[in-house]
């Protein structure tokens, strides 16, 4: 029987891990698609892999599937190595991107065919297949074909396809990504629903920032093969570990400056915006190379001393505000919230300032 | 580039160029003349009558089915086994595969059949039903590939990781997933096949010896025995072929939809 | 993965059927054409002599030369009676391409033979077409040169044949790119020379393709030209045929089905530098198409 309403363990990260990756690396022919990276995901937690297309994020969920082999490197499950074990003896199950739905078996067919490897009498294969039917509210489908059924409907069936095998971890390769915005929300509510009762342990690979922050108790936020920072949404929010992270995440202003000294929790930097002390990512020494990060919400447009200058380029309406775009002097790119019925005027001077305690300091990009 | 109705009107003289010689048999197989020529005189079944009650025929048909059923399973599974090879798994050299089966096509008939008739020779293998058939095979394995190739090319890959992921070994997955899938491409390969083996005449007639099945009696017989009932004759065999291919073809494009 | 090994043996059986039934054949073939006939019996003693005579012989020349001749001819026929034909499944049919395709193919289906009759019955001296053009009062004696002339069994050939012309084009067409045609005709190219500058060159592909398999299916057709070209009928094919039959001598035989496989290889060589000079066939060897 499906285990429903299953109570939430969130005490997760102080046992062990059920996923980890140990230095997992893969190239193809040259080009490298994961560059050694570790991680680990929690018992009973629901983490997105978040990141741009090529970043990487695929070629590792079908490295846990089972469908690439590592290059190099190891991935645990449960304090076991996955290595050698084919896709078909994982304990993982995988809804595809398409669906990936057997046209020629009906629903419940398709719901129940990973059953057909367990020992199980045809009574209890055909209860768990309604189970599941009824998780996903598809159980009046369940003789239909799969070309008979919309695109929402065709995913919860594969969804129903994957949960009925129990499997210890579930991944999701971009699910909602062919689903329009209004359905692609339900969803995701229905997902992170799903996800509490069953307290099965959820990967979901996106490349929607939003759709992360909705739905995750963890982000892994890749570029470019590696894992830039793990972290609750919050977090990441709050404080990206590194300036792609702040800038991905959405609507950092991205200034560059010298750090000229640090003490504890904050470091003070020089940028072209002028001097603050803001908090800052660990490891900062005097001298290095940093970003200021100040999100567009916390830009105010104040009068008199303080703050710094920019010209007005562009002004965008956004029904409940205005999205302001300004230069600086020193060609810096800002863009602001301005919540007024009238913006400044394209080509006004303003004066910018913010709170420094909300400000976030990042180390510099490294070239290569 | 061309619009307008001139472009229609040529397909259809075209199309109309292509079915003049049916037409023409159509017509002259109900005609009820001893002379196959314009003025009609008459409507009537009496040719097709002689036919189906022609012995000789009939054992010629026999023998038709007894080549043609064996080739057109053995081309089916041949070229399923090539078919599957050419699309679905990792293969090196597979142009190299592709020029493979494509080269029974691209050599004059006469040439194999002659060929294949030296060989036999030195190996002092007789012909019989045998030999033609594995002639045959050879020749109609290239269309079996590539109606069965065309076939699975539209099957999902991902339907077999899916496959995989839930549990199923390689062979449960073929047993379950592409199989299934494929069974249209067999079928309208297995019609096209045996409409092929049972037409072929020029393969048939080196490597045949003593036997006689049907298209060599349709040649002999449009040598030394012209008649109207020759008319029948072909217009029953069109039409079979014709009704093979019609219920091949069915298949085939029933299998788009899934 | 295991998979990689399972594409192996899979293909294992299809080139063991194929080196057995074709490749062993040719082989075989060609060993017998360096050796010699004495009356009934085979002299497996290599000797060159059997090249040096068809090469000096003027009829076997003659012979070769024609049949190629014919190849051509019914190749570049049916090109273009296809052209239009292709064009017109390819962009202007939306649903039912299937059933153009299946239908220009049907009368394949019929058999060498009972084409060959039908088209007896049309062309021949009280044949369908004569009569009925007498009947009318087109002509008052029936032509007899529309049976047993050279003129019918090109006609028979180009019938043959078009529909594999045809299916090579239309894979080409299917590939040509509507938007190129509108943009040459917005950049002012008018028909004839937006054919000539963007169709021609973007589907050579497929009239190559095409060309060679009229071409090969020509080549190889002796029933045709011996059945209806009447005296005009004889082939390099029909002569393998009587060497292999009533006039004895295989290795004669084998030494001209050799020189005619020499030809046509270079013909596909040929071809195939043609397309894969293209995109297409840059394409297709990219896997893309």
């Amino acid at each position: 029987m499906i285990a429903a309403d299953r109570a939430k363990d969130t005490s997760g990260l102080g046992n062990s891990p059920l996923l980890q990756g140990i230095a997992v690396h893969k190239d193809y022919g040259g080009v490298h698609a994961v560059r050694g990276v570790d991680f680990r995901i929690a018992q009973n937690s629901y983490v997105t892999l978040l990141g741009p297309s090529g970043c990487g994020k695929t070629s590792l969920l079908r490295m846990i599937g089972g469908f690439e082999a590592l290059s190099s490197g190891v991935l645990e499950l449960d304090g076991q190595s996955l290595d050698g074990v084919p896709a078909s003896r994982r304990p993982v199950n995988t809804v595809f991107q398409n669906y990936a739905l057997f046209p020629h078996l009906s629903v419940e067919e398709n719901v129940g065919f990973g059953l057909a490897y367990r020992s199980l009498s045809k009574a209890e294969m055909a209860s768990n297949v309604e189970s599941a039917l009824a998780l996903v509210q598809m159980s009046p489908m369940a003789k239909r074909r799969p070309r008979q059924l919309s695109g929402g409907q065709q995913q919860r069936v594969a969804l129903a396809r994957a949960i009925v095998n129990e499997p210890r971890l579930l991944l999701l390769d971009e699910p909602l990504s062919a689903l329009d915005r209004r359905m692609r929300k339900d969803m995701q509510i229905e997902l992170k629903d799903l996800q509490r009762r069953l307290g099965m342990t959820f990967l979901h690979v996106t490349h929607d920032q939003e759709e992360a922050f909705a739905l995750s108790d963890e982000i892994i936020v890749m570029n470019n093969g590696r894992i830039e920072q793990q972290a609750s949404p919050a977090e990441i929010y709050r404080r990206p570990a590194t300036a792609y992270v702040a800038d991905f995440i959405g609507g950092a202003n991205l200034a560059p400056g010298r750090i000229l000294s640090v003490a504890g929790e904050t470091a003070v930097i020089d940028t072209p915006l002028g001097r603050f002390e803001c908090p800052s990512v660990a490891g900062l020494q005097e001298g290095d190379k940093a970003v200021l990060c100040i999100r567009s919400e916390l830009l105010r447009l104040q009068a008199g001393e303080g703050g710094f200058e920019a010209v007005v380029t562009h002004t965008v309406f956004r029904g409940a505000e205005w999205l302001v775009e300004a230069k600086t002097q020193g060609g810096i790119v800002i863009s602001l919230i301005v919540d007024e019925p009238e913006p400044p005027l394209v080509g006004s001077a303003v004066r910018l300032g913010f709170d420094p305690a909300r400000g976030w300091i990042v180390s510099a990009p490294t070239e290569g | 580039m061309r619009r307008g109705f001139t472009p229609l009107l040529w397909v259809w003289l075209v199309y109309g160029f292509m079915y003049l010689p049916i037409a023409v048999i159509t017509l002259f197989s109900f005609n009820a003349s001893e002379i196959i020529a314009f003025p009609l005189q008459g409507f009537t079944l009496h040719w097709f009558g002689q036919v189906l009650t022609d012995a000789r025929l009939g054992k010629g048909l026999g023998l038709a089915f007894l080549v043609s059923v064996p080739v057109a399973a053995f081309a089916t599974f041949l070229g399923a086994l090539a078919a599957l090879a050419l699309t679905r798994y990792p293969l090196r050299g597979r142009g190299v595969l592709f020029a493979i089966i494509l080269l029974p096509f691209l050599i004059p008939k006469v040439i194999l059949a002659v060929a294949q008739l030296i060989l036999l020779s030195e190996l002092k293998i007789e012909r019989s039903l045998a030999t033609i058939i594995a002639g045959q095979v050879i020749i109609i394995l290239p269309f079996t590939t590539l109606i069965i190739a065309s076939v699975l090319v539209r099957i999902d890959r991902r339907l077999e990781e899916a496959a995989a992921d839930l549990g199923a070994s390689g062979w449960s997955t073929f047993r379950r997933v592409t199989l299934p899938l494929m069974k249209n491409g067999l079928m309208a390969g297995w019609f096209i096949a045996f409409v092929l083996s049972s037409s072929e005449y020029v393969l048939t007639s080196f490597l045949s010896g003593r036997h006689q099945p049907l298209s060599i009696l349709v040649a002999s017989d449009f040598r030394f025995n012209i008649s109207p009932a020759l008319n029948a004759l072909a217009l029953m065999i069109v039409a079979v072929n014709l009704a093979f291919i019609a219920i091949g073809e069915f298949i085939r494009l029933r299998s788009k939809q899934t | 993965m295991a998979r990689s090994r399972t594409g192996f043996w899979l293909s294992v059986p299809v080139y063991a059927a194929v080196v057995a039934l074709c490749v062993a054949p040719l082989l075989i073939l060609l060993a017998y054409s360096f050796f010699q006939v004495s009356f009934v019996a085979v002299l497996k003693e290599p000797t060159l002599k059997n090249y040096v005579r068809i090469l000096g012989s003027e009829t076997y020349r003659w012979l070769i030369l024609k049949t190629f001749g014919s190849g051509l001819m019914v190749a570049a026929i049916t090109a273009v009676i296809g052209y239009p034909v292709a064009w017109f499944i390819a962009k202007r049919v939306v649903a039912a391409k299937s059933a153009f395709l299946t239908l220009l193919l049907v009368p394949l289906y019929t058999g060498d033979l009972v084409r060959i009759f039908a088209w007896r019955m049309l062309l021949g001296a009280e044949g369908v077409i004569n009569t009925f053009l007498m009947a009318i009062g087109v002509i008052r004696e029936p032509i007899g040169a529309l049976l047993f002339s050279s003129l019918a069994t090109h006609i028979v050939l180009t019938y043959n044949y078009l529909p594999f012309m045809v299916l090579g084009l239309w894979l080409a067409f299917e590939a040509l790119d509507d938007r190129l045609v509108e943009a040459a005709a917005d950049l002012g190219a008018g028909a004839t020379s937006t054919f000539r500058r963007v169709t021609l060159p973007l589907t050579l592909p497929g009239l190559v393709a095409g060309s060679l398999m009229v071409f090969v299916m020509v080549v190889g057709d002796y029933l045709t030209p011996q059945l209806l070209g009447g005296a005009s009928g004889v082939t390099i094919i029909s002569a393998i045929n009587d060497l292999f039959g009533t006039a004895f001598d295989w290795p004669l035989g084998s030494a001209i089905a050799w020189t005619m496989l020499a030809i046509l290889a270079l013909a596909f060589a040929g071809a195939a530098i043609v397309i894969s000079r293209s995109s297409l066939g840059k394409a297709l060897a990219a896997g893309e198409a």
